[in-house]
């Protein structure tokens, strides 16, 4: 039977991460599609918690994504696949329907309107990499390649996005392509599978302009890798310019040939960071004015003041007061607002900030919390963990129970209890988790920072904070 | 020698004729395909064709066996002798190799093949899973059958479902891009679930005369059978899996619009004139109370059609193939039809107050 083709699965992919961001998760990247047979589309998960959490929790925005990308009245099945090729394709016999049903494998993905330079607000937070970027899609700029990076929901597509459009109005005889790591290396993987690699390097290495999104996403993809490596030094060659994005430095990147990373080090390297409070309110304001939503001036103020997060959050924020505001059929105000986001400031919590901040607060190495080790003074802390997890996280249990060493749920189930219990039998330990909260809460330190506290962390902090 | 010998009325004997070559593959590598089996016993005779997956058994009646015995001869030509006869009534006669149909002032004489060559059509004497009117089984054949892929494709199986359970027969067809489902509440408490072809469904259909009489459905680990007073037909199931249509209905439709059935098919009719394979849609503008429909051929012109419907929720434009609707309007008999939608993005879904619905995927405009 065919398997699904490439563009097919990338825009499906697309397609759920932009119709259902809140059950979209980073992992999605490592699902494979198999083939569609009778209607039915099968999709392969290698992990068992993220079948459970597809088949759960993702289910609905995944049939909706198919119907939206095939025009076909499809449902799906998850499967379980372990050690499956690292391969988001399937590879097989020529499919006749491929090219003219799914779309060429090359077909440009669609830029998202609303991302331009009009609408992006500039601040403290983005203005090196707003600048670099203007130049660049202007045919100005000296950066190349520019590497843009950032936190999840700063910006980068956006920015990226932005170049493009720029590129469209101003020069259009420059030819400029906007694709995803994801799309690069399943693209390529693809054509390799097909003899169609030819076509592949033509099509990337003959462009003006590549804008390449999500770049850590080809972390451990070694010929994905190696191919960007030669599209980057041809391109440089004949006088195109490149730009990545990436959610850390080129300096930190994790699962990069070296040479790869200097080389994209060595043109300009710009980050997006968060923005500050009137930065925050700046791009409520635009948000305002480009009529994604209408909030007077003091909600506004409240929303810049209570969501110290990324921007995306910010617009995340202001569209759930107006969702409120839109059910109980009254206007956007700030009582509304003070109901739709709570008194407390918003901050989203990772799992890594809090394998972080237990490993720091009891002296432990991160892969001996989530290691396989059982001593008390590993099991302890990691129950904490999971507790905070449960409590902090919108995670489901599987997928803290993989965070944490790849345990089963209900041993998450058990630490969780375990560690209310000891909340409630000892004010102690009360405290202790509260003001692990408080950490948790306050972000990462920085990294000089976290290299004294764990000079001052005894490994055997977890026995005295714990009473025990 | 192969013998037999027997008066049949010609136009019972035609009409059984009709029915079995029905299942008659026009283009078929082995001719024994394409003959009829003549099975005449002392009191009755069966005339019986196959195509290996589709078998038919039909009782001719009003038939006087002289001879018992068994002829095998092509079915195209014997069913037009018969048809073109004027005779009341016909002499059927096998000598040796030879079939000779004798009218008044006629004689025809057929080649006749070696019936052991004939695959046998397993007859359905069992007890039926579930026993409904005739009408009613060629009624849910009705509402269904269109919308089943012509061929399978990756996105839809060329099949029927048939589904038994908890007494409610219900029949679900879909193309990949439509999806119609049929259902009839029966008593009793078997389970079965299949998936048919279409030619059995509609070889039934064709059965004229039986509409009140009992149609008999039976499932076997790989058979479909049904059966009437007269015919019986067996099928071989279609493999394959089918996909989960309670998941392809959408429950979440939020906007319910209420139309005349006949202005709409009227209506799309008339739209779909100035539709071609570049505009493929009709576009559905509902707003208060009424339904546009408006289309366009590029370098044709352009149509536009406004129809009452009892409609309150928000202006929502959407795109339709309007062959995929006029489908459905034909097979529906209720008046009026209720359509709720979600979203432009989202497939439609259309109801009656029958016992049918039809989800639609909705196409860009």
């Amino acid at each position: 039977m065919p398997a699904v083709g490439y563009g097919l699965w990338t825009s499906l992919l697309d397609c759920v991460r932009e119709t259902a961001p809140g059950v979209t998760r980073s992992w999605f990247s490592q699902l494979s599609p198999g083939d569609i047979n009778g209607g039915i589309l099968r999709i392969y998960a290698r992990q068992p918690e993220h079948l459970a959490y597809l088949t759960r929790h993702a289910r609905p925005a995944f049939v909706d994504a198919a119907r939206r990308v095939t025009g076909r009245l499809m449902t799906l099945e998850f499967e379980l696949v372990r050690n499956a090729p690292d391969l988001t394709l399937q590879t097989g016999t020529a499919d006749p329907l491929g090219s003219s049903d799914e779309g060429d494998c090359f077909q440009p993905p669609v830029l998202t309107p609303d991302y331009t330079f009009e609408a992006l607000s500039v601040g403290p937070h983005n203005r090196l990499a707003h600048a670099a970027a203007v130049a660049v899609a202007e045919g100005k700029g000296a950066y190349n390649p520019l590497y843009v990076y950032g936190a999840p929901g700063m910006g980068k597509t956006h920015l990226l996005q932005a170049i493009c459009w720029r590129v469209r109005q101003k020069c259009p005889e420059r030819t400029v392509l906007y694709v995803s790591a994801d799309r690069f290396s399943t693209g390529f993987l693809w054509s390799s599978d097909r003899s169609r690699q030819d076509e592949f390097r033509r099509r990337f290495r003959g462009l003006d302009l590549l804008v390449l999104d999500d770049l850590h996403r080809l972390a451990d993809r070694e010929r994905s890798q190696e191919e960007f490596f030669h599209v980057l030094n041809e391109m440089r060659g004949r006088g195109g310019v490149v730009v990545v994005s990436s959610d850390v430095p080129s300096s930190n990147l994790k699962g990069f040939a070296e040479r790869l990373t200097s080389r994209l080090g060595s043109g300009l390297v710009a980050p997006l960071d968060a923005p500050c409070y009137e930065a925050r309110l700046a791009i409520l304001v635009r948000a305002v004015t480009l009529k994604y939503v209408d909030a007077p001036r003091e909600v506004q103020e409240f929303v810049a003041a209570r969501v110290a997060g990324s921007p995306r959050d910010l617009i995340e924020a202001l569209l759930r007061v107006d969702a409120l505001a839109h059910s109980t059929g009254a206007a956007v105000s700030l009582s509304i607002a003070r109901q739709a986001l709570g008194d407390a400031p918003r901050t989203s919590v990772g799992l890594a900030t809090i394998l972080d901040v237990i490993r720091r607060r009891f002296g432990l190495r991160a892969e001996d919390v989530i290691g396989p080790r059982r001593p008390r003074s590993l099991a302890g802390p990691r129950q904490i963990g999971m507790y905070l997890a449960r409590h902090m996280t919108r995670h489901s249990l599987q997928e803290i129970g993989a965070f944490f060493g790849g345990r089963d749920h209900t041993t998450v189930i058990h630490g969780v209890r375990t560690v209310a219990g000891q909340i409630e039998g000892s004010e102690e330990f009360r405290t202790l988790i509260d003001e692990l909260r408080l950490a948790i809460l306050a972000g990462p330190p920085c990294e000089s920072a976290d290299m004294t506290v764990e000079k001052e962390a005894s490994p055997t902090a977890y026995k005295v904070a714990a009473g025990g | 020698m192969a013998s037999m010998k027997l008066r049949v009325n010609r136009q019972e004997f035609a009409g059984a004729l009709t029915a079995v070559t029905g299942v008659v593959a026009t283009r078929t590598p082995k001719p024994v395909l394409q003959c009829v089996l003549l099975d005449a016993q002392p009191d009755s005779m069966i005339a019986c064709c196959t195509d290996l997956e589709v078998g038919m058994r039909c009782g001719v009646g009003q038939v006087d066996v002289a001879s018992p015995g068994v002829a095998l001869v092509n079915a195209e030509t014997l069913s037009r002798i018969v048809r073109e006869s004027e005779d009341e009534t016909l002499d059927i006669e096998l000598k040796g190799n030879t079939l000779h149909v004798r009218g008044e002032g006629s004689h025809f004489q057929i080649v006749a093949s070696d019936p052991e060559e004939f695959p046998v059509v397993a007859p359905f004497d069992e007890d039926a899973d579930v026993t409904l009117p005739s009408s009613d089984l060629q009624q849910l054949v009705e509402w269904t059958v269109y919308a089943c892929a012509k061929e399978s494709t990756r996105y839809a199986i060329n099949g029927v479902l048939t589904e038994l359970k908890g007494g409610t027969l219900t029949l679900v067809a879909t193309d990949g891009r439509r999806l119609a489902k049929a259902d009839y509440h029966a008593d009793g408490e078997k389970t079965a679930r299949a998936i048919v072809p279409v030619k059995p469904l509609t070889l039934f259909t064709r059965l004229s005369g039986a509409e009140d009489e009992p149609a008999h459905v039976r499932w076997t680990g790989n058979q479909f059978m049904l059966r009437s007073r007269n015919a019986m037909i067996v099928s071989t199931l279609v493999e394959g899996n089918f996909p989960n249509y309670a998941e392809v209905i959408p429950q979440d439709g939020d906007k319910t619009a209420e139309i005349e059935t006949a202005a709409l098919l009227s209506g799309l009719r008339r739209a779909a004139l100035l539709t071609n394979e570049e505009s493929r849609g009709v576009r559905f503008a509902f707003e208060k109370n009424t339904l546009t429909l408006s289309s366009r051929a590029p370098e044709q012109g352009e149509a536009m059609i406004a129809l009452p419907a009892r409609y309150t929720a928000a202006p929502i434009t959407m795109g339709f193939n309007p062959v995929f609707m006029i489908d459905a309007l034909k097979a529906v008999r209720s008046d009026r039809v209720t359509f709720q939608m979600k979203d432009p993005q989202k497939p439609g879904l259309l109801k009656t107050d029958e016992r049918f619905l039809y989800v639609v995927m909705p196409v860009n405009l």
